[in-house]
């Protein structure tokens, strides 16, 4: 075996192993292996905030680097690895994409949480959905790193109850230009102040049932009518948005899939979205109890047989939370039912909020107010954003129905009469 | 035979079905029923079945003592599948208990009188360390070895050993002039001993009471070099017993699925309702990431067996083992317990199984040390 032993073993036959091998080659011309970040105190940026809180120019070169590398991988195959090869993608299965994906997570590649949900979510749900113009104009050109998606789906009155959308669309024949016209709001937007896209959910049909009224749309988010506001979340910083989308009007040919068929292509879009928990997550966990192992003897408290209990269930529950997440890509993805990713984020986001509240055991005052010492005061900042990650992209409460229903196949509970919206 | 962690191959796979369809016949719910109500608590002739038809007892044993030389993690899939089915046998006493103490004590001559008969089922071995304190601490060991002609004579008594009142070889722990030190000692004909089957909590595995008076017995290993070893295999036990925790959770996870799907309350069944669903969802992550904990605790196994130099590869086993057995047993233990909430009233009944399941749960959390006690074995060993 060549270099990086551990990630030709994740190769299953020939096939795979040629695709893992041409995989490395490339990620390892650009990258180095990644070093797990820092856990030594007092030195480099204290990292505890869970949610990334940057300013306007640092996401926008975040962005940059992203489109970049972006660029790179489109030029050498595996821009568009599951993607239609008429479009230009390389026709692979599902397994290939996750495979490359696990590969790459091994170097220290840019984080390429802008394109997240563009190449996650927007482009899924355009290619099973959309016409063929529209995966050339739309989808193409996000996995060519030229633009950036972002998703407007939830709202202030629709958070888990997705369908209960209330932005309106409504349709107006002209002679030569069909279109419809748009006002709501949306909420909870990430990357919208630099997305070139957005994919809104929208209901066009006030008097169908409420799934059934829904249609959706690409917004290119220079169209007149849209204004985007940074929402402040209670960490303090911004990491959404807030689009307000005020007589938005768009051309019919920005509709994705039938009139009235916007569920069907929501449903496909967060598929994918699920289907991505990083490394990068895991890797953060790890180094958060490692600090937490150096803040136990920095306070003396690791002679506590009680601290040591929790330290060392965290430990144990972090690395079960790896090896599930390596247990799963082992499993042919056939064999899965889709909603099995949810297993690692309820146990992500466990981990992550046991961590914060050690860290407020160990601190104690300090972690209510700041003595200035690095690597205290700001754990505050991690047990809050392990709240957001409870409730972000499915609460735990809409996850564990989802694996009851999906994978446990227990019954749905009975619809009540519907109400209009 | 294994190619990625985590994957299993096609043999594994055939094994895993193999020894299912074996249990399903031969240890269904009317015999484990009928067995943990009998003295000697297990089947003489399925346990002959066992070895003679499938090879189980050998199976993860080394040829050259007449085993088949599978590996941990093949050893852990039949476990798993006993955890399923409750199988009454000293399977974990003699296979892994008494087998891995031989195996660890690097006594060749000891090993090659007694293993073959281990790995070929006709012995029973078990492991005697636990006295009145639980404790499976060498150091705690009060049971005195007195030397003794060409041999040795143990005194003293101990608890809670497994299997102790039907195994043919005991293997015990006792306190030499040397200090803590392994000795064999065979039960036909053996004086001073006397064995009594302790009550226990989970009827489908039983203990002994075990009193030795001036026991002839044989050293194993070096004396006073014992402590190492019994490390050593108490930390293939744990990885063992982990394996039979994450099937006997998936097992009752199973069971209360299949009965809220079917029960029905307030006009539809209960598995509609989201706080039966989300109890379930919780058991389903407790079993998976149970199931994860388990083969990689196995996976380390084999994986420090294949190159016994690497020390970084013998420490994982020592971290895995112990994180495995603490998750494992907090695990099967939720599971079997919101089992019998799930199943609500006829859970509570003799009649139903909910409760074997339950008691095999508390037992086996107990047994080899505590869920605390391995966070804090885990903890030494990280330098915590």
């Amino acid at each position: 075996m060549g270099p990086h032993p551990d990630l030709l073993a994740l190769a299953g036959d020939d096939a795979e192993r040629a695709f893992v091998t041409s995989a490395i080659e490339f990620v390892a011309a650009h990258a180095p292996r990644r070093e797990p970040a820092s856990a030594a105190w007092g030195r480099g940026p204290e990292g505890l905030a869970l949610f990334h809180e940057t300013t306007d120019a640092q996401e926008r070169a975040e962005a940059d680097a992203a489109r970049a590398w972006q660029r790179k991988r489109w030029d050498a195959g595996f821009g568009w690895i599951t993607g239609p090869p008429a479009h230009g993608g390389a026709g692979l299965p599902a397994s290939m994409d996750r495979l490359y994906r696990t590969v790459e997570a091994a170097f220290d590649t840019p984080d390429m949480n802008p394109l997240r949900i563009g190449l996650g979510t927007v482009s899924p749900a355009i290619v099973g959905n959309g016409t063929d113009e529209q995966v050339a104009a739309h989808a193409a050109p996000l996995h060519r790193g030229e633009t950036i998606a972002c998703q407007l789906f939830s709202e202030p009155e629709a958070g888990s109850d997705l369908a209960g959308v209330r932005t309106r669309g409504t349709f107006a024949d002209g002679p030569d230009r069909p279109h419809w016209t748009i006002t709501g709001q949306k909420v909870w937007t990430s990357n919208a102040t630099f997305a070139d896209l957005g994919l809104a959910l929208v209901r066009t049909d006030p008097d169908a049932a409420k799934h059934r009224g829904l249609t959706m749309f690409l917004v290119p988010m220079d169209t007149p009518g849209i204004e985007v506001r940074p929402l402040r979340q209670m960490t303090g910083g911004a990491s959404f948005t807030e689009v307000f989308l005020n007589d938005v009007v768009l051309d019919d040919h920005l509709r994705v899939g039938e009139r009235g068929g916007g569920w069907k292509v929501a449903t496909a879009a967060l598929a994918g979205e699920r289907k991505a928990v990083g490394d990068r997550s895991h890797d953060a966990n790890s180094r958060a109890l490692t600090l937490l192992r150096t803040l136990a003897s920095r306070t003396g408290q690791s002679g506590d047989a009680e601290i040591r209990d929790e330290w060392a269930r965290l430990y144990s529950r972090l690395r079960v939370a790896r090896f599930q997440q390596q247990r799963m890509q082992q499993i042919p993805e056939q064999k899965l039912s889709g909603a099995e990713r949810a297993m690692d984020k309820l146990l992500l986001a466990t981990n992550q909020k046991l961590l914060g509240e050690l860290a407020a055991e160990l601190l104690g005052p300090a972690f209510i107010a700041d003595p200035g010492d690095w690597g205290t005061f700001n754990w505050n900042r991690w047990l809050m954003g392990a709240l957001g990650y409870r409730i972000a992209g499915g609460t735990e409460e809409i996850l564990k129905t989802m694996l009851a229903e999906r994978v446990l196949a227990l019954p749905r509970e009975p619809k009540p009469r519907e109400p209009r919206t | 035979m294994t190619s990625g962690m985590f994957a299993f191959s096609a043999e594994q796979d055939e094994l895993r079905a193999t020894v299912r369809r074996f249990l399903a016949e031969r240890s269904p719910e009317s015999e484990v029923r009928r067995l943990m109500e009998t003295e000697q608590g297990y089947d003489p002739g399925v346990w002959s079945l066992m070895a003679g038809q499938l090879g189980l007892q050998g199976l993860a044993l080394p040829e050259k003592v007449g085993g088949s030389g599978f590996s941990f993690v093949d050893l852990q899939i039949v476990l798993e599948e006993m955890g399923r089915a409750l199988l009454c046998a000293p399977f974990l006493s003699s296979v892994v208990l008494g087998a891995q103490a031989l195996l660890t004590s690097g006594d060749d001559s000891a090993v090659a009188r007694w293993l073959p008969g281990i790995a070929d089922g006709s012995t029973v071995a078990t492991l005697a360390v636990t006295e009145a304190s639980g404790s499976w601490d060498a150091g705690d060991v009060a049971t005195q070895a007195a030397p003794a002609g060409d041999g040795y004579a143990l005194t003293g008594e101990k608890l809670f050993v497994l299997d102790g009142h039907v195994a043919d070889l005991l293997l015990v722990m006792a306190l030499a002039p040397e200090g803590a030190s392994l000795f064999a000692v065979e039960a036909t004909g053996a004086t001073g001993l006397t064995r009594e089957k302790m009550p226990t909590l989970d009827a489908t595995r039983t203990q002994a009471r075990v009193r030795f008076e001036a026991t002839p017995a044989v050293l194993v290993g070096d004396a006073g070099g014992a402590a190492g070893p019994l490390e050593r295999t108490l930390d293939l036990a744990a990885a063992a017993l982990a394996a039979e925790q994450a099937g006997g959770a998936r097992r009752v996870l199973e069971t209360a699925v299949e009965y809220a799907k079917v029960r029905e309350q307030f006009g539809r069944p209960i598995g509609s309702f989201q706080a039966i669903k989300h109890k379930a969802a919780d058991m389903l992550l407790a079993v998976e990431s149970a199931t994860s904990a388990a083969y990689a605790a196995g996976w380390a196994v084999d994986a420090a067996s294949a190159d016994p130099a690497d020390e970084g590869a013998a420490a994982e086993v020592g971290v895995l083992a112990s994180l495995a057995k603490a998750y494992c047993s907090e695990a099967y233990y939720q599971c079997a317990a919101e089992n019998i909430q799930i199943h609500g009233g006829i859970g509570f009944t003799w009649e139903h199984p909910a409760h074997l399941y339950y008691k095999r749960a508390k037992s086996s959390e107990i047994m080899f040390g505590t869920p605390r006690h391995h966070r804090a074995r885990l903890a030494d060993r990280l330098g915590f």
